[in-house]
């Protein structure tokens, strides 16, 4: 049945969502930038060891703990894992939710630990950012990487508080989410290009 | 005068040499060079890739929001007080 001057049925619009919420925008922007800075390092790095005479890492340096990094790379990986099933569980209002966010939250922050005592016995073997190149590279880009690590950790830690008081909304645990695999993504990359 | 300063011009366009402002494009190193090369590649490629994945994803997005609108039934419309539409 026609019911409005145009012929047309009456119909009630849809409730729509915003395509893209503005956490997640600019949270978008904020890895692109991210990207970006991580690829200019990567560059640096490719051309310092393409420079390097006397082959990399160059002769006299520490090598560079490359099991036990694969291991505490593979925690990274499983926290972010955990978050992918958090997610999830978050949409179904699965109560399960909690321990998942939680289980990535640690597994975040045995990675920052692990680094740090991995840092601590580099130094004592004489690997300093003014020994050489591989020291110079080594501490700014796994540095800088430790730090987006430390902030994806603190902002995971919000959300984890926020959940557990009942305020968690998706437009809050999303850009969060955005943040870590981020900082989880970037990792195999940056172990294959300074560690093996 | 306007022809002095274009032989001006041209003896200190002369001058110049070569700006060896690329450690990497006159290096002796093969290896560098192609270095410099990929990474200027990689460089260039990187924030393509990521608009062009942004802009396909939103795209993506945009069409799986296009919902049909929802249609009442029109015994419900019928009665709905003295602004609805009576048959």
């Amino acid at each position: 049945m026609a019911d409005d001057a145009l012929g047309r049925p009456y119909r009630v619009p849809a409730r729509r969502e915003p395509l893209l919420p503005n956490g997640v925008m600019g949270m978008l922007i904020f890895v692109a930038t991210e990207v970006m800075f991580f690829s200019g390092l990567i560059s640096a790095f490719i051309i310092g060891k393409s420079n390097a005479i006397g082959g990399w890492p160059p002769p006299g340096q520490p090598r560079l703990p490359i099991e036990e990094t694969g291991f505490n790379t593979v925690a990274l990986l499983a926290s972010g894992v955990c978050l992918f099933f958090a997610n999830r569980a978050f949409k179904k209002r699965d109560p399960r939710v909690k321990g998942l966010l939680l289980a990535s939250i640690l597994l975040g922050g045995f990675f920052v630990v692990f680094q740090g005592a991995e840092w601590v016995a580099l130094i004592r073997e004489g690997l300093t950012l003014t020994s050489g190149q591989l020291g110079g590279f080594f501490y700014l880009i796994v540095g800088t990487h430790a730090l987006h690590v430390v902030a994806g950790f603190a902002i995971l830690l919000y959300t984890y508080r926020q959940l557990v008081h009942g305020e968690l909304s998706r437009y809050t645990f999303w850009p969060a989410q955005i943040f870590w695999y981020f900082v989880v993504g970037v990792w195999p990359l940056l172990y294959w290009l300074v560690y093996l | 005068m306007r022809t002095a300063y274009g032989f001006l011009a041209l003896a200190v366009g002369s001058m110049a040499s070569f700006a060896h402002a690329c450690p990497s494009c006159s290096s002796p190193l093969e290896e560098n060079r192609q270095a410099f090369v990929d990474t200027t590649i990689f460089l260039t490629l990187v924030p393509l890739g990521m608009i062009g994945g942004f802009i396909w994803w939103l795209r993506r997005k945009a069409r799986s929001l296009e919902q049909p609108e929802i249609a009442v039934p029109e015994n419900l419309l019928r009665d709905l007080g003295p602004f609805s539409k009576k048959p």
